[in-house]
C-alpha cells in the first residue's frame, strides 16, 4: 500500500523507555503531577492509536462508504464535546448547534477536496475520507474552541454595553456584533500564523507523512497546500455558524443572555 | 402609553421588584427616587424588556408587551443607562453607532444637530476622534445623552441622567430632554432634575411607597 518502514513493535517499547528521562527531570523539578500526568497521556495516547490504526485497517478493507460516514459522525461528535467542554458551555444546550455546524462545514469542505482534487475511486474511499476529514476536524475543534471561549465570555464581560445596545433598538445579532468580530480574529490569528510560516519554521504533518510514507516532495507540498485551505474553509464556516446558530439558543426572545449556558461562573 | 399591573421581577428566586403598578401617560416625566438597590434600575430596564417579569401584566399603548413585541418599545425609545455602555473605536463612531442597528437604518444621521448638542453639553469637536474609553465619567454621560437624542425617540428611559454633570451642563440636558414634551422615564436624586419631573416616585424594598406631583426641591 505505501512505501513506508514499518515500526517494529518491540522497538517501539524500546523507544518509549526513553520516557523515563523526562519522568525524572520532572521529578527532580519538583513536577512529579506533572509526570504522572505524562505517563497517563502516553499510556492513551498509544492506546488510542493502535485501537484507530486497527480500526483503520479494517475500516479501509471494507471501504463501504456508510461507515465511512458513521465513522466521520463519531468524529465529530467526539469533537462536538471536546469544543463545549473546552470553551466552558453547557453540552447539553448547544450540542445540536455545533453538531449541525461541524457536520455541515467538514463533510462540505471534505467532499470538495476529494471533488475537485483528488478524485479518488471510489469517491468516498476510506484511505482519503478518513484522514481529511480528521484534519480539518482537528484544527476545526481547536478553532472553534478559541470563538466560542471567546464570544461568550466577552459577551459576559461587556454585558451592560450589550444591554445598552440592545435597548437601544439593537437586535442579538447587531448588539453581538463586536464580541463576534473579536472570537473570529482570534480563532484565525493562529492558522494564518502558521500558514504565513509553513515550511521555513517547521515541516507540516501532512507533507511528512506523505514523503515518509514514499511521495514525491512536491507532490506532498501540494496536498499540504490543499489541505490547509480546506481546513482555513472548513473553520471560518463552522466558526461562522456555530456562532451565529448558537444565538438563538443561548439568549432568549427579547434578546437577554441566558445564564444557564455557561457551566463556569464569571471571574 | 405604559401600564404595569402587580409587576413582580425576582433575581436568583428574590423579588427585586414586587406587586409594581403604575400608569404612565404620553408626554408625562416620571422621576423614579429611592434608596440604592430599591429597584429603580431594574424597573427602567424592565420598561424596555432589559429584565424578566414574572407576573403581573405589562401594557405598551393598551397591546400586552411579551419578550416577543418588546422590539416595539426599544425601537421607539431612548436607553441612557448608568454604566459605560460606549463602544466603538471613536466617540464618532460610538455616537453613530445605533444609526447602524435594522431599527433605524433608514434615518438620515443629523450631522448639523449632533454639532448643535456638542457645542451646548460643552463637548469640543476634538473629541469626536478619540476613544469613548479615554473620556471622562461626565463626557461619557453627555456623549451618552447626545446619542439618545439624535435617535429622537418618543420615549427617554434615563438612569441617573446628570450624576455625573455640572450645573450648567444639567440645565442644558433638562432642557433637552425634559422640556421637549416627550415621555421621560428616569431615575434620580437630583433635586433640579426631580423639580422638572411631572411625578416623582418614591420606592424602597421593590415596592413603590409614594409619590408626588409639581415637587419642589432646593
Amino acid at each position: 500500500m505505501s512505501g513506508t518502514v514499518d515500526i517494529d513493535l518491540i522497538n517501539l517499547f524500546f523507544f518509549s523507555v526513553l520516557l523515563v528521562i523526562p519522568v525524572i527531570v520532572l521529578y527532580s523539578w519538583n513536577l512529579l503531577d506533572l509526570g504522572y500526568n505524562a505517563i497517563g497521556s502516553v499510556i492513551r495516547m498509544t492506546v488510542q492509536l493502535l485501537l484507530v490504526g486497527l480500526y483503520l485497517k479494517y475500516l479501509f478493507e471494507l471501504n463501504n462508504l456508510w461507515l465511512n460516514l458513521a465513522w466521520l459522525l463519531v468524529m465529530v461528535t467526539v469533537a462536538n464535546f471536546s469544543i463545549l467542554r473546552g470553551s466552558g458551555l453547557a453540552v447539553m444546550r448547544l450540542f445540536w448547534v455545533t453538531q449541525f455546524s461541524l457536520m455541515l462545514s467538514i463533510i462540505s469542505v471534505c467532499l470538495l477536496f476529494l471533488l475537485i482534487l483528488v478524485k479518488p475511486v471510489p469517491f468516498m474511499d476510506a484511505r482519503y475520507l478518513i484522514p481529511v476529514g480528521g484534519m480539518l476536524l482537528g484544527n476545526v475543534l481547536q478553532g472553534n474552541i478559541r470563538a466560542l471561549e471567546t464570544f461568550y465570555s466577552q459577551v459576559r464581560a461587556n454585558e451592560p454595553r450589550y444591554l445598552s445596545d440592545l435597548l437601544l433598538g439593537a437586535t442579538v445579532a447587531e448588539a453581538t456584533q463586536p464580541y463576534f468580530r473579536k472570537a473570529v480574529r482570534s480563532s484565525l490569528t493562529p492558522i494564518l500564523g502558521s500558514m504565513a510560516t509553513l515550511g521555513i519554521v517547521s515541516l507540516p504533518g501532512m507533507m511528512t507523512g506523505q514523503i515518509l510514507g514514499g511521495a514525491l516532495p512536491l507532490t506532498a507540498a501540494k496536498y499540504q497546500i490543499a489541505i490547509m485551505m480546506a481546513i482555513f474553509l472548513s473553520m471560518i464556516c463552522a466558526i461562522g455558524l456555530n456562532l451565529r446558530l448558537s444565538l438563538r439558543v443561548a439568549f432568549d426572545q427579547g434578546g437577554l443572555l441566558k445564564q444557564a449556558i455557561y457551566t463556569r461562573q464569571a471571574e | 402609553m405604559i401600564s404595569l399591573r402587580k409587576l413582580s421581577v425576582l433575581r436568583e428566586g428574590t423579588p427585586v421588584l414586587n406587586n409594581i403598578s403604575l400608569d404612565i401617560a404620553l408626554g408625562e416625566s416620571i422621576a423614579l427616587c429611592g434608596p440604592s438597590g430599591c429597584g429603580k434600575s431594574t424597573l427602567l430596564k424592565t420598561l424596555l424588556g432589559g429584565c424578566h417579569w414574572k407576573e403581573g401584566e405589562f401594557l405598551f399603548e393598551g397591546d400586552k408587551v411579551t419578550a416577543a413585541t418588546i422590539q416595539k418599545i426599544r425601537k421607539r425609545s431612548g436607553y441612557i443607562g448608568q454604566e459605560n455602555a460606549l463602544g466603538g473605536v471613536s466617540v464618532l463612531d460610538a455616537i453613530k453607532q445605533p444609526f447602524q442597528f435594522a431599527a433605524h437604518r433608514s434615518r438620515l444621521f443629523p450631522e448639523n444637530e449632533m454639532q448643535r448638542l456638542m457645542q451646548m453639553f460643552s463637548l469640543s469637536e476634538e473629541l469626536l476622534e478619540r476613544k469613548p474609553s479615554s473620556l471622562s465619567g461626565g463626557q461619557q454621560q453627555r456623549v451618552a445623552i447626545i446619542r439618545v437624542l439624535l435617535l429622537k425617540p418618543d420615549m427617554i428611559i434615563a438612569d441617573e441622567p446628570t450624576s455625573a454633570l455640572d450645573a450648567e451642563t444639567r440645565d442644558a440636558v433638562i432642557q433637552e430632554i425634559l422640556a421637549t414634551g416627550r415621555t421621560v422615564i428616569s431615575t434620580s436624586h437630583d433635586p433640579v432634575w426631580l423639580s422638572h419631573c411631572d411625578r416623582v416616585i418614591f420606592m424602597d424594598n421593590g415596592q413603590i411607597m409614594k409619590e408626588e406631583r409639581d415637587v419642589r426641591y432646593g
